[in-house]
């Protein structure tokens, strides 16, 4: 577990008192769940920018999970981690909205489809004539980024958490209702995607 | 150990979560085995770069809040605003009710009013034909006597038994 993640800070640094916030915010105080949500908002970001890997969908993304925070928090029960029922809410929003996505995108034009995946994956002519080391170094980055799409949001979540967060295969665990089991699997086999997608960069 | 045991066991030892039992076992094999040793390496820096991603929100914390706070109370108003047509749907079953009762008491008063007025209707007919019975001679019949209203004829009715609804009963 990141100390960022149990003991977060605001705007100066300090520490907030986590339960003591959540438990007026329970009680309808606006403000307290104010301090909490800027706390924990470039986290929640963060982690839901990993998932649908695009900052305009993460953010209009974090805005919905923080409302839905908010109108559900009469619902933890303060037997876990805020944190961790926090993150599941993210977790679970953000896969809602990867479906629902996709399912847009199947009844769109399925050859509308295939160019942008062109053009994802495929480097830009002008870098690989490039020889300096920046072209190079864009190149790697979009094969990296491309690479991390690629996983499945389920693999990619469980990665993040794992190498951003720094959080436990316990706490994924519990954040995704999975077993520790699978959230072992899940990271072993991320992990070995990416380095055979990554392999020609290496 | 074979190697995909040795990839899984190093996967779970990156990450905190092998024995020591386990993981002087791995230790072990991946003396041996430097090129998965170099895999460890290679995850060890994908992990490195997973957590140099850009991840900087597109607002600060505070602006961000300010939206949140905006959406929490435009839900308010539309979860108010949503409990006016319930509130109107209750009102019109009530107004329902209400009038289904006024219009069966108005057809009430209805019978009853063409009834004293004198006017055929079935109450009316009830109160003001005299119906009469009367012995026949025919077997099985029975007759009923009245005076119709309209044409002022005496009616005289003779009901035949059925001998088929007769056989019936015998069975």
């Amino acid at each position: 577990m990141t100390p960022a993640a149990s003991n977060p800070v605001n705007a100066d640094g300090e520490p907030i008192p986590v339960p003591l916030l959540v438990q007026k915010a329970r009680s309808g105080d606006e403000a307290a769940f104010g301090e909490l949500m800027q706390a924990y908002y470039p986290r929640v970001y963060g982690m839901l920018l990993g998932m649908v890997r695009n900052p305009d969908d993460a953010r209009d993304l974090s805005q919905q999970v923080w409302v839905k925070v908010w109108k559900k928090l009469d619902t933890f029960k303060g037997d876990a981690d805020f944190y961790t029922w926090l993150y599941r809410v993210a977790h679970f929003s953000a896969l809602d909205a990867i479906r629902k996505q996709k399912r847009r995108r199947e009844v769109d034009l399925l050859d509308a489809l295939e160019p942008n995946r062109d053009a994802d994956v495929a480097v830009p002519p002008s870098l690989t004539s490039r020889p300096d080391d920046q072209a190079r170094a864009t190149e790697i980055d979009v094969a990296f980024q491309t690479a991390l799409e690629q996983l499945s949001p389920e693999h990619r979540t469980a990665l993040m958490l794992r190498e951003v967060e720094g959080l436990s295969y316990d706490e994924i665990a519990r954040i995704t209702k999975s077993r520790r089991g699978t959230i072992m699997s899940r990271i072993f086999y991320a992990r070995k995607s990416m380095q055979q997608l990554l392999k020609e960069y290496r | 150990m074979n190697r995909r045991t040795a990839e899984r066991w190093m996967s779970m030892a990156m990450d905190g979560e092998l024995s020591p039992r386990c993981q002087e076992r791995l230790d072990a094999y991946l003396k041996a085995h430097p090129d998965v040793q170099q895999i460890r390496d290679e995850w060890g820096h994908l992990g490195a770069q997973l957590r140099q991603l850009p991840v900087t929100p597109p607002q600060t914390p505070a602006a961000a809040w300010q939206d949140v706070q905006r959406a929490i109370r435009v839900g308010q108003s539309e979860h108010t605003s949503d409990s006016v047509p319930t509130r109107h749907f209750a009102l019109g079953w009530a107004s329902a009710t209400v009038a289904v009762i006024l219009m069966l008491a108005g057809a009430g008063v209805w019978l009853v009013g063409l009834g004293n007025r004198g006017m055929p209707g079935p109450i009316a007919l009830a109160d003001r034909t005299q119906v009469e019975w009367i012995e026949t001679d025919v077997p099985d019949a029975m007759s009923m006597v009245y005076e119709d209203e309209t044409t002022g004829l005496t009616v005289i009715w003779v009901m035949m038994a059925d001998p088929d609804q007769e056989n019936d009963y015998a069975g």
